[in-house]
């Protein structure tokens, strides 16, 4: 491979690539159109389109491996100091290359998908197909023609590369993009299932029993990437978060909400062949957002801390957006008498009806964080002003919506299908509401001396009304979280026991009865870990309202106090590596008695190529009950006087251990049976895609567990890692400084969306210096904040206001939200009244079974029947 | 490990090129006329395996409604309503599945009274209940289909290899 030239041999590779999607689209296309044979040939087509990415794939990791900085993307994300898993983890380290690599990711699902569908749908399969290279031509024409991996550098190449970003140089980088482009990447397979649906006029049940798994396993790789962000920005980001509501972090979350939201309604059209429009409009919504989550992070259209550099990609997604819209609203409408619901929910107080209203609350959360998260184009188009929309609003006003989705959580699940009493309802629910009001009280009688009082005290975002009922809302959150928490986990847990009574009652123990309850119904029972992991993640979300933190200037030997510990700084010491030099300071951990608990050691790294951006390392102790989160902010190497910020930060494992449940039960979920497996193998293994996917994730879900468990500096700064984005070392000095300077953002032109409370860079400092100067000489914190909009506009304002046209910002998505739950409860009626008693529930679309159930019912088939379920019901 | 990295990649490339001809070569001489044989299979199979993986389907929507209503999740009434109407669509796939084999069934019965000299007749025959001979022979306990359990797409699924 020396003797070729790389970076043409990486652009004839992808040349060929749009070649062979664009040939095996024709195929596709040809075998959909009543020619079969053709699909034989768009398999094999499929096939060499993916065998020539993983070559563009190889061949761009050789280069990065080899040095070769002729190529732009090579010099502009490496350098030769760099370890090898930082060479590999720059393919996706930038805009070109992250390119490819989704697109290679997406040729892992389309090869692993085609194989599956080996002797199977047939006459889906030529649209799958097709539907999957039309979305490699997109990807293909857009490296070619605007973000191309292997451009050559303008001139001679360099004897080194300018080296990937310090802030990426960490090793949740290597594990974090990935996991989250699988999800992302995952839902163009079951998308294609149901564009294939829609072409092909299939439109009953098949589609989707078929994207079941693969819509599943895009969720889970979501949702994984998800949580992988999170511990990636509480570990790395140093600000003492693990959410900021990023336009980044939106995008991959707005798919993740839609995509909860089908899961759950495509178990209704499964079992009674209802909301067939709305699932194909929910499968749709969730590909376009992930399309839409790219267009975003990639057109630096807005602002966000770790959105690529701004390039004309955008133009290619914004027609590729509009192609999809008109696309799937016009097969939509062509299809629309197909797609007529065999049965109408039969009651309001039915399990139905309560996805209904789960589909309804993630709707409208996915709403509120779109209009948030474009807030600032839309104003900027409308009034020619941008603004800014910080976490504060998001925090404030996601409260609610969390809260109904977490009762949901706890009274689905204890719903029948069709129509529940309300007698057995209160019935269901009465274990878990004692627990409830049990836990309540137990909160509102000690929580305060163990340090978890019920309410807390919460500022207001607004000047008016809304602003106070919000702050309302937030300081009962701890006290509303314990009872609903406490209440939805009773809930799931009895489903367990309820399953679990009915094995027991033919004669089996409860711990082989619940593990064959779970194995036997693994999606239902999966599903409730996954609920049950929701729970514990929002108890530790509820930690945040309890967070202390203290600041404080220490010589060696000095001590400083938060919460019940002590911390004693006993020296700096510096390290050095070929990459970066290393600035630690030494802490001992005591505890309030004097006893020693551990070591800690924050840290400044200072970058060999980026000598400039130093990053903050920060130090976490975990524990159960909470985290001691310590920043080094700054230290004088002469006279060795550090400045520390430290965190107490209740609950926040939980988070975690609730992710990791959630990973579980999606898991268990997918996880297929061994009659599954066995009768796959029979044909051949065809199932293998699933089989591997399902040990890719298996894998996948792994590894991070490994990294956690494994890495031996959880109480100190990571010395392979880095970052900070310009936080982490401030120091405030008040209350009122802290209120101010969190509505102020930095403008010095490089932190975007960084407020002046957490932001270190230079022109920071120099502001909050002046500012201080202003309070000192009596103004007041409304007029500072007033003055300052006026000097660098409304976009330079964390939170808009709450007058005008920024009052749009809650009012739509809050009043959108109100009208379609309306829409939601008045079409509940409608069909229930529409119901006919005697209509059968549960005949699926079956075109076989409609023309000859009538034959059936005089054929004497029982016998067999029962044969047949009694040996499904006793293999394992 | 660093120097051999290249070397992985550049081998992991070669591999890939390969496959690619490989499989482009098959794709073209599939589309320009070809016989594939193993596709007429497919297709013939694929009536079969979507009706044997709709059995999969209703047995299990059978299970779980049963394991629901003795979890008392489910009313008596309700119960019976959504049971008689999977089981009917249970026992017309079985017997759709029957009717699928007939063509096939007089072939494996000369073959099997070639082998065995003609004393298979009778137990096959209880083996797949018809309308005419399910009265003369109820409750055929331990008459499972003999096909149920045989794919028959196997052959289809070597469309690739």
């Amino acid at each position: 491979m020396p003797a070729i030239d790389i970076p043409l041999f990486g652009n004839v590779i992808l040349c060929l690539t749009l070649i062979a999607s664009a040939y095996t689209l024709a195929m596709a296309i040809g075998a959909g159109r009543g020619r079969p044979q053709l699909l034989v040939s768009a398999r094999f087509g499929t096939y060499a389109t993916c065998a020539l990415v993983f070559v563009g794939v190889c061949v761009l990791a050789y280069a990065f491996q080899t040095h070769d900085f002729r190529i732009r993307y090579v010099a502009r994300y490496s350098d030769r100091s760099m370890p090898w898993w930082y060479l590999v983890a720059s393919l996706w380290g930038g805009q070109d290359g992250s390119l490819l690599w989704w697109t290679f990711l997406l040729a892992g699902y389309t090869a692993l998908t085609t194989r599956w569908m080996t002797g199977r749908l047939l006459e889906l399969q030529p649209w799958v197909l097709a539907t999957l290279m039309s979305i490699f031509v997109f990807f293909v024409v857009l490296m070619l023609f605007a973000a191309n991996p292997f451009a050559i550098q303008p001139g001679s190449a360099g004897a080194d590369g300018e080296g990937l970003n310090p802030l990426l140089q960490n090793y949740w980088m290597v594990i974090h993009p990935p996991s989250l482009y699988l999800g992302f990447v995952g839902w163009s397979v079951p998308f294609a299932f149901v564009v294939a649906a829609l072409i092909s006029g299939r439109l009953h049940e098949e589609w989707v029993l078929a994207c079941r798994r693969w819509a599943l396993i895009a969720w889970t790789f979501l949702s994984l990437g998800l949580l992988l962000g999170c511990v990636w920005s509480y570990e790395e980001l140093g600000w003492g978060g693990y959410w900021a509501w990023d336009p980044v972090e939106n995008a991959s979350f707005m798919p993740w909400l839609v995509g909860t939201a089908y899961l759950h309604s495509a178990m209704i059209q499964e079992r009674y062949g209802m909301l067939k429009v709305w699932n194909v409009f929910l499968m749709c919504l969730t590909f376009f957002m992930t399309i839409f989550g790219t267009f975003l992070t990639r057109s630096g259209l807005i602002a966000s801390v770790h959105s690529f550099a701004k390039s004309d990609i955008g133009t290619y997604f914004v027609y590729y957006l509009a192609f999809l819209i008109v696309g799937c609203f016009a097969l939509i409408a062509w299809r629309l008498p197909k797609l007529k619901a065999t049965h109408r929910i039969e009651s309001l107080l039915s399990r139905e009806f309560a996805f209904l209203m789960n589909n309804w609350v993630l709707l409208g959360m996915m709403l509120f964080v779109l209009v948030a998260t474009t807030f600032p184009l839309t104003s900027e188009w409308l009034r020619g002003e941008e603004v800014t929309v910080g976490p504060d609003f998001y925090n404030k006003w996601m409260v609610p919506f969390g809260l109904v989705l977490l009762l949901l959580a706890g009274i689905g699940p204890l719903i029948s299908w069709r129509k529940a009493s309300g007698k057995n309802l209160l019935r269901a629910m009465m274990v878990p509401a004692v627990f409830g009001l049990a836990a309540m009280a137990l909160h509102l009688l000690f929580g305060a001396s163990v340090g978890l009082p019920p309410m807390v005290e919460s500022e207001e975002i607004y000047d008016t009304m809304t602003g106070r009922v919000l702050a309302g809302l937030q300081s009962v959150l701890p006290i509303v979280s314990t009872t609903l928490c406490t209440f939805v986990a009773i809930c799931v847990l009895q489903e367990f026991w309820r399953g679990a009574r009915v094995r027991m009652s033919r004669g089996e123990h409860l711990g082989p009865a619940l593990a064959r309850l779970i194995s036997r119904a693994r999606r239902r029972y999966g599903g409730y870990i996954v609920h049950l992991g929701v729970v514990v993640m929002y108890f530790g979300f509820t930690g945040a309202a309890y967070d202390q933190e203290t600041e404080a200037a220490l010589m060696p030997g000095d001590e400083m106090r938060v919460s019940d510990y002590r911390l004693r700084y006993d020296r700096p010491r510096t390290t050095v590596d070929r990459n970066k030099k290393m600035l630690f300071t030494d802490l001992t951990l005591l505890s309030s008695s004097g006893q020693t608990l551990g070591r800690v050691a924050p840290a400044k790294f200072i970058y060999r190529t980026h000598p400039e951006m130093p990053t903050t390392e920060v130090a976490i102790r975990s524990r159960a009950a909470r985290d001691l989160y310590v920043i080094m902010s700054t230290v004088d190497p002469q006279s060795q006087r550090a400045t520390f910020r430290v965190i107490v930060r209740p609950l926040v494992a939980w988070i975690w251990v609730g992710g990791l449940l959630l990973l579980l039960g999606s898991l268990i979920a997918m996880w297929p049976t061994t009659k599954e497996i066995l009768r796959d193998r029979q044909r051949a293994s065809s199932s293998s895609g699933v089989s591997i996917a399902a040990a890719l994730m298996a894998l996948s879900l792994a590894a991070p567990i490994g990294v956690w468990l494994l890495s031996p500096a959880r109480a100190s700064a990571q010395s392979d890692s880095s970052s900070s984005l310009h936080a982490g070392s401030v120091v405030m000095h008040n209350a009122d400084e802290r209120k101010l300077f969190a509505r102020l953002l930095c403008q010095c032109g490089d932190c975007a969306r960084l407020p002046l409370s957490t932001c270190g860079c230079g022109w920071a400092e120099r502001k909050r210096a002046e500012i201080r100067q202003l309070v000192d000489a009596g103004k007041s914190l409304e007029n500072i904040q007033t003055d300052y909009r006026a000097e660098f506009g409304a976009a330079a304002i964390a939170i808009p206001s709450d007058r005008g046209l920024d009052r749009a910002l809650w009012a739509v998505p809050v009043g959108i939200a109100l009208l379609a739950g309306g829409g939601v409860f008045l079409l509940g009626r409608r069909w229930r009244g529409r119901e006919k008693p005697a209509s059968k529930p549960d005949a699926r679309d079956t075109t076989a079974a409609a023309k000859t159930t009538s034959a059936a019912k005089t054929t004497d088939y029982d016998a067999r029947l029962d044969e047949e379920l009694s040996r499904y019901e006793d293999q394992p | 490990m660093t120097a051999a990295l290249p070397w992985l990649f550049a081998l992991a490339a070669g591999s890939g090129l390969a496959a690619a001809l490989y499989f482009t070569w098959r794709s073209l001489r599939a589309a320009f006329g070809a016989h594939v044989p193993e596709m007429q299979v497919a297709i013939e199979s694929h009536a079969r395996q979507t009706l044997l993986e709709r059995k999969q389907a209703l047995l299990a929507s059978l299970s779980d409604l049963k394991f629901e209503r003795d979890a008392g999740k489910v009313s008596a009434e309700d119960f019976e309503d959504v049971s008689a109407s999977l089981r009917a669509q249970a026992k017309t796939v079985l017997r759709l599945l029957d009717e699928d084999v007939e063509p096939f069934r007089d072939r494996a019965k000369a073959l099997l009274a070639e082998e065995l000299g003609g004393e298979v007749d009778a137990p096959y025959r209880s083996a797949a209940p018809e309308p005419s001979s399910a009265t003369s022979e109820p409750s055929s306990a331990n008459t499972a289909d003999p096909s149920a359990d045989t794919e028959p797409s196997t052959n289809a699924a070597r469309e690739d290899s």
